[in-house]
């Protein structure tokens, strides 16, 4: 018998990509954190709480470790914080429910199917791909405690361990997975030491002493790693339109102290040839973005603007890319012209103590968050209050730091590998992405050099 | 006569009373906490907060996230501190970092109706301090440097709205006694 029942939420998962170092070589895995509704009460800032380094205490979800390729590697519970024993083996009672799978919306990363015995449920682990089921890995089981009146219901019961399968090393010369993707993962933590254990110093390392993997065919990933983007995140910045743009924009802002702005817009959708847009003024603490998708004015996949009080990045920033994906200028255009969109956008924030460009690597999370964290008014204050306590305990924490850097710093807690950001300083194109090094309360952003 | 002499007797005996204990956050940086000051953990911390500050979702959220080398409870006021030393070829933090810090500061508050800034001079140490309130939490935030610019200390005062007089004096004390060397 099928429960039916979901265990996690999509929307209440983060991607990371690892790179894991055992002094010996480097291992990629994609690690996957999924937290609890229930944990999640509302909260969705709380999923920044645990990344592979440091555990939210309260932590209640699931971590699951992929290769680069999508292959199940591992997967742990965790309960109040407190990682949950794995089955003693395959062979015991509760493994011996057949498990049946629940459709997931096409494409969407992952859900938990479940299946029903009087006691336990088996939780599986499905992938999708336009609606076809084609792989599903055991994550673990849960039993229900009789005494306290079962824990089985999906939504609250935590997860649990998986019987650690043994892992693999990807080919140092598999090819970066195609564009027509399953995951959305950014965003590397240069070589973390594995720190695993239950206190809750982090998460368990997906697994010891990994073997090469098998070849086989798998479903693909899209990896926007921000070092494989960094060059066209140049190319941009240095075309000459945009550089000039960018010049004028900041010595503007900077001397009237109103922030300037303009469209990126490109000419046509197969070059790079961008259109000279007008450069307009907005306010002390706003510039309002305008959005084209025609081949008079050019086809908008970006905006550059200036903070003239040298703050960094905004999540309204940030959502201003989003916004567009429901724009009917861009969605009538078909889903060609929204592809074209997605792999290109970007925002510009220039400050006078450096430039800042986000790229989004998950559309789907944060047209969720925008949907369910940004829409009204109440959320946009709760939202824009946690940057601005995020970015103000940076600065408590780096004295040294300037508010443009703490600015990066909060969105890059807050919306964790949804988004990359790159830096460069005044005048500069040479951008490199930011990273987050160190522990909670004792982080600092730092830039990779690709 | 005697009233100067009472009123030198009584601000001896009040700040006698207020600075007994020296705090050390470094081997360079020290300042006085009022007497009734107790270092605690991070459980105990937010145990603290939970109760004193009705669970306020940002603050808690704050604090589940802080560095916890330095959080003392000193009435009902929760004090986080923290220092660190400016490396010689730091360029950017100069004169002018307050001043930017500031101005920075000022627009991420852009519309809040309860934040203040101020930028100050203390026993020729540079300080800004913010004031504002998050929910039913008030909350005193400063960053203060030395002359030279060589070391600094930060730190935040969260307290309920109507302790303000109270945080104000703690604030007010931290400011006076600290003492960065170069």
């Amino acid at each position: 018998m099928t429960t039916g029942k979901v265990l996690y939420k999509q929307q209440y998962s983060r991607s990371s990509f690892l790179l894991l170092n055992d002094g010996k070589s480097y291992q990629a895995y994609v690690m996957t954190i999924i937290a609890d509704s229930a944990y999640i009460n509302g909260d969705i800032s709380k999923l920044a709480l645990t990344t592979y380094r440091k555990r939210d205490p309260t932590f209640t979800g699931v971590v699951a470790y992929f290769t680069p390729t999508g292959k199940f590697v591992s997967s742990y519970g965790y309960k109040n914080g407190t990682l949950i024993a794995p089955p003693p083996s395959s062979s015991s009672a509760i493994a011996l429910a057949k498990p049946t799978v629940r459709s997931s919306i096409n494409s969407v990363p992952v859900k938990i199917a479940a299946v029903a015995v009087p006691e336990c449920i088996d939780w599986y682990w499905n992938t999708y791909e336009n609606d076809v089921l084609v792989s599903s890995e055991y994550l673990y089981t849960t039993c229900s405690d009789v005494a306290s009146g079962g824990s089985s219901d999906g939504s609250s019961s935590g997860g649990g361990t998986s019987p650690a399968p043994t892992p693999c090393i990807p080919p140092a010369s598999t090819p970066p997975p195609a564009e027509a993707a399953h995951f959305n993962i950014a965003v590397a933590q240069p070589t973390p030491t594995p720190v695993g254990g239950d206190g809750d110093g982090g998460l368990p390392p997906p697994a010891p002493a990994p073997a090469p993997c098998p070849t086989e065919t798998m479903v693909a990933d899209t990896i926007k790693s921000p070092c494989a983007q960094v060059a066209a995140v140049i190319s941009r910045a240095a075309n000459a339109i945009i550089a000039a743009q960018n010049s004028t924009i900041l010595s503007n802002t900077t001397s009237t102290g109103i922030e300037y702005g303009a469209n990126q817009n490109v000419a046509n959708l197969t070059g790079t040839t961008y259109v000279n847009t007008p450069i307009t003024a907005g306010t002390s603490s706003s510039w309002t973005a305008g959005f084209t998708w025609n081949s008079t004015n050019g086809y908008t996949i970006g905006y550059s603007h200036g903070h003239p009080a040298g703050t960094g990045p905004s999540p309204a920033d940030v959502f201003s890319l989003v916004q567009n994906l429901t724009n009917t200028t861009l969605t009538s255009a078909g889903n060609p012209s929204i592809q074209f969109y997605e792999n290109n956008a970007q925002v510009t924030t220039e400050t006078s103590t450096g430039n800042y460009i986000i790229t989004i690597t998950n559309w789907q999370a944060m047209q969720s968050l925008l949907n369910s964290a940004f829409s009204t008014q109440a959320e946009i204050n709760t939202l824009n209050g946690e940057y601005v306590d995020d970015a103000k305990d940076y600065l408590s924490n780096n004295a040294t730091a300037t508010v443009g850097d703490a600015g990066a710093y909060a969105l890059m807690t807050l919306f964790s590998s949804d988004i990359n950001i790159y830096y460069a300083q005044p005048g500069s194109t040479n951008y490199q992405p930011l990273i987050i090094n160190g522990v909670t309360g004792t982080d600092t952003i730092a830039t990779i050099n690709c | 006569m005697k009233k100067i002499a009472f009123l030198i007797w009584g601000l001896t005996f009040s700040l006698l009373s207020f600075g007994q204990n020296a705090i050390s956050l470094s081997d360079a940086v020290k300042l006085d906490l009022p007497d009734s000051m107790q270092k605690i953990t991070k459980e105990e911390a937010l145990a603290f907060a939970g109760k004193q500050f009705n669970n306020e979702p940002r603050t808690m959220r704050s604090i589940a996230k802080r560095r916890m080398d330095n959080i003392y409870r000193v009435k009902n006021v929760l004090v986080t501190l923290h220092t660190e030393a400016i490396q010689p070829d730091n360029k950017t933090t100069t004169e002018g970092h307050l001043a930017q810090l500031k101005k920075g500061f000022d627009e991420l508050s852009y519309g809040d109706p309860t934040y203040s800034s101020k930028e100050e001079t203390i026993n020729n140490n540079s300080v800004l301090v913010e004031n504002y309130i998050v929910g039913n939490v008030g909350y005193y935030r400063f960053y203060l440097y030395n002359k030279n610019f060589t070391r600094a200390v930060t730190g935040i005062l969260e307290f309920k709205k109507t302790d303000k007089d109270d945080a104000n004096l703690i604030l007010n004390h931290i400011l006076q006694t600290v003492s960065l060397k170069d």
